[in-house]
Formats: C-alpha cells, sequence, structure tokens
C-alpha cells in the first residue's frame, strides 16, 4: 500500500485542516495554537528544532470496513504535513484495521494531533494515538536466520499460547504472526502462520524439535522452514 | 578492471530496458570482468546485471557456487552471460527476495522453479543450459534488471496475505 505521504503539506495546511473540522469540532483551534508557538520560537530561535528532532506517534484506527478509510486518513495525515514512516493494514474479522507509524517536523505532543481524527470517529472509526519515546520508530537491527512456523489444525484453546511459549522461554524474537479461523462451523480450522528469527547458533532442525512435542499435546500439524530472504 | 559501486534505485539506470550486445568489442570484456569483480566484493553476492553499475547493456554474471542455498544444489558455478534469454518456464515457486540495489525491503515474488536459458559465454560460446532451484531464481532476477525490472515489479503477495481470498 503506498501511503507514504512525504510532501511537505501546504503553508496553509492548518487553515484547510481549520476548514474541514471547524463545524465539527471548535476544540480544532486549541490544536492550532502550540503549532503556531512553536512556528514562533522557530524563528526566534534557530536551535529550537535541533533541540525537538521530530517526534513520531503510533497511531491505531480500526472499524468496519468499508471503501474510503485509508483515503479519509490519509487525507487528514497529508493535510496536517505528517509522514507516514511505517505501516500495516487490513482486514481483521469484519474490521480494517490500521496500524501506523508517524512523524510530525513540529508538532511534538499528542494534543496537538488529537483532535484533528475527531472526524475519524465521527464517521465510526475508532482512533488511538500515543507518543513514541525517542528512538522508538527505529526499526531494530535483527540478525539472524528468519523461520516461518505453519501451525494448523482443529481449533481449540492454547495454540497460540503454547507455540508462542517455546520460543519465548528460548528468547525466539516472534516478527510477524497471523492468525485465522477457516473451514465450516462444524469442523473449523484453526492455522496460524509465524515469523521468528532465530537466534545465532539455533538451526530450524531445532526449531522443530521444540514443536515436536507440540504436534503430540495440541494434535496440530507443524510444519518449520526457512524464509531468509534471497539476497540478489 | 575492478569492482564498481552497486548504484541504487531511484538511479534511473534500473528502469531501462538494456541493449543487445551486437559488437564485441574489449569493453563487453571489461564490462564481464567489473560484473565479476563487482558481485565477488559485495561480500560475494550470487548475481549483478549490467545496469546494477550504470551500463544499459544486456549482461549479467550469476554465481550461486559460494552461497548457503547454492552449496545444498547441483549449480553452473560462474556463469557470465551475454544477452540471455529465457527461452523456457516451468513450475512456480514464490519466494522472498531482496536485491542489493534496493536495500531494507523484501518481497515475495512469484519465479519459475526451473528454466532453460540461453546466453553467450565469455568465450562468445552460444550456451543453453537448465537452471532450477536458487541458481534458477538468481538468472531470472538478474534477467529482470536487463528489462528494467526491479523485484518490486514482481512482488506477488505481501507477506502478510497468506489468508488473503482467492
Amino acid at each position: 500500500m503506498a501511503l507514504k505521504v512525504l510532501t511537505p503539506a501546504p503553508k496553509n495546511m492548518l487553515q484547510s485542516i481549520a476548514e474541514l473540522t471547524v463545524e465539527k469540532s471548535l476544540a480544532t483551534h486549541r490544536m492550532l495554537s502550540p503549532e503556531r508557538r512553536f512556528a514562533r520560537m522557530d524563528r526566534q530561535h534557530p536551535t529550537a528544532l535541533w533541540r525537538n528532532p521530530m517526534s513520531h506517534f503510533a497511531l491505531t484506527i480500526i472499524g468496519r470496513d468499508r471503501a474510503g478509510i485509508v483515503s479519509e486518513v490519509t487525507s487528514i495525515l497529508y493535510q496536517l504535513g505528517c509522514n507516514i514512516a511505517d505501516s500495516s493494514c487490513s482486514i481483521l474479522g469484519g474490521q480494517f484495521s490500521m496500524i501506523l507509524i508517524i512523524s510530525h517536523p513540529e508538532l511534538h505532543d499528542q494534543q496537538s494531533l488529537g483532535e484533528a481524527f475527531a472526524p475519524l470517529e465521527q464517521s465510526g472509526l475508532s482512533v488511538f494515538l500515543r507518543t513514541l519515546k525517542p528512538g522508538g520508530e527505529v526499526h531494530p537491527d535483527l540478525q539472524g536466520e528468519i523461520c516461518m512456523i505453519s501451525v494448523y489444525g482443529a481449533d481449540k484453546p492454547g495454540i497460540v499460547y503454547r507455540v508462542a511459549r517455546e520460543l519465548g522461554e528460548r528468547e525466539i524474537n516472534i516478527t510477524d504472526l497471523n492468525t485465522k479461523l477457516i473451514g465450516g462451523k462444524d469442523a473449523p480450522v484453526y492455522v496460524m502462520m509465524i515469523e521468528a528469527i532465530l537466534n545465532p547458533g539455533v538451526e530450524i532442525e531445532d526449531v522443530e524439535s521444540w514443536m515436536a512435542g507440540l504436534k503430540e499435546e495440541l494434535k496440530v500439524d507443524i510444519s518449520v522452514r526457512s524464509i531468509t530472504p534471497l539476497e540478489l | 578492471m575492478a569492482a564498481k559501486e552497486v548504484l541504487l534505485y531511484p538511479n534511473p539506470n534500473l528502469k531501462e530496458m538494456c541493449a543487445q550486445i551486437e559488437d564485441w568489442d574489449a569493453s563487453v570484456d571489461i564490462l564481464l570482468q567489473d560484473l565479476v569483480d563487482t558481485m565477488v566484493a559485495a561480500g560475494h553476492s550470487v548475481g549483478v546485471a549490467a545496469p546494477q553499475i550504470g551500463e544499459i547493456r544486456r549482461a549479467v554474471v550469476v554465481d550461486v557456487s559460494h552461497s548457503k542455498l547454492g552449496k545444498k544444489q547441483e549449480n553452473h558455478g560462474l556463469l557470465q552471460m551475454i544477452n540471455p534469454k529465457i527461452i523456457e518456464r516451468e513450475g512456480q515457486t514464490v519466494v522472498r527476495e531482496g536485491c542489493m540495489s534496493v536495500p531494507d525491503y523484501t518481497g515475495n515474488v512469484t519465479r519459475a522453479e526451473r528454466i532453460v536459458v540461453q546466453f553467450q559465454d565469455q568465450d562468445r560460446q552460444l550456451q543453453v543450459i537448465k537452471a532450477d532451484g536458487f541458481e534458477a531464481i538468481a538468472i531470472q532476477h538478474e534477467i529482470d534488471h536487463l528489462d528494467g525490472y526491479l523485484f518490486l515489479d514482481r512482488v506477488s503477495s505481501l507477506k502478510t496475505d497468506l489468508f488473503r481470498r482467492k
């Protein structure tokens, strides 16, 4: 999904966002004030930007899936002048779920952004915003073989937990996890896909041996394979 | 002859359709050696295509014999290919690929499992070889570079779309 919004927003972006929301929320104007204060500060103190490196926020939006959600969300981000640094959006159940790491060069506190998303709440989406601690936006440099673990079988409690425990106890980092309940009502099948990074010295065969016991215990099928990208 | 800098996207050379090499002059030998040197210098990567070092001509080198995956299969060792062309494809496999010209990103790409490729080797001899496994994937990836395709143009699924409906 090409969501990157790197083009600087027009100078009147805050004006635009105000026009967008003014009828719905007078609180929008509170949002404008801190930004203006920052802008003035920057003029008075050239080092102000240096003192205030780009703030990053985690933005989570979820709501009943329909066409137009991404457009509504990114329109607001664009007009605010936010960058989308990293994002993942998908349908879970009937819900469209968006998780984004966003940044803004001037707005540093949650309050200054929060009200801008009010229109989304009004259209039935739930919006959560959290300020990241400095450095929280940097992807960890994970080294090691990437393995995919497929787990599937008749649905029963504890499939996710038992597999995750085997990995967690050995400090194996799960980097991606998907689960889905498939099949009919009479024979529900649980499917789980895990991507994990193996610590140095850990081989695919080791993971297979950890999973061997679980196959018996949970009566599920489990396969493990390397999906380390081919560097070409 | 020397290892060259590997160009990164958005360098426009990476999106060019490369020209067939018709006249085999000394520059072609130099190009092949530069490709080999660049491949080796890049931590012995498994392949480099001419546009990755700024030459818009149809030449690639592939050598999977030094890689962990390549060692597990029969392979042709160092292949120096001028005007390579895939003349047969068979089977389908999805692999996650990365590319030196697009750092920090990988994607799942659908490739043919087995290919037959014809090319002129470093001695100007016409060769037709069968390749499979990792070697076949590497050859397809490098030949894509000659047509201005990056693996980004071939991504067949997001890594999280395992459950996407047909």
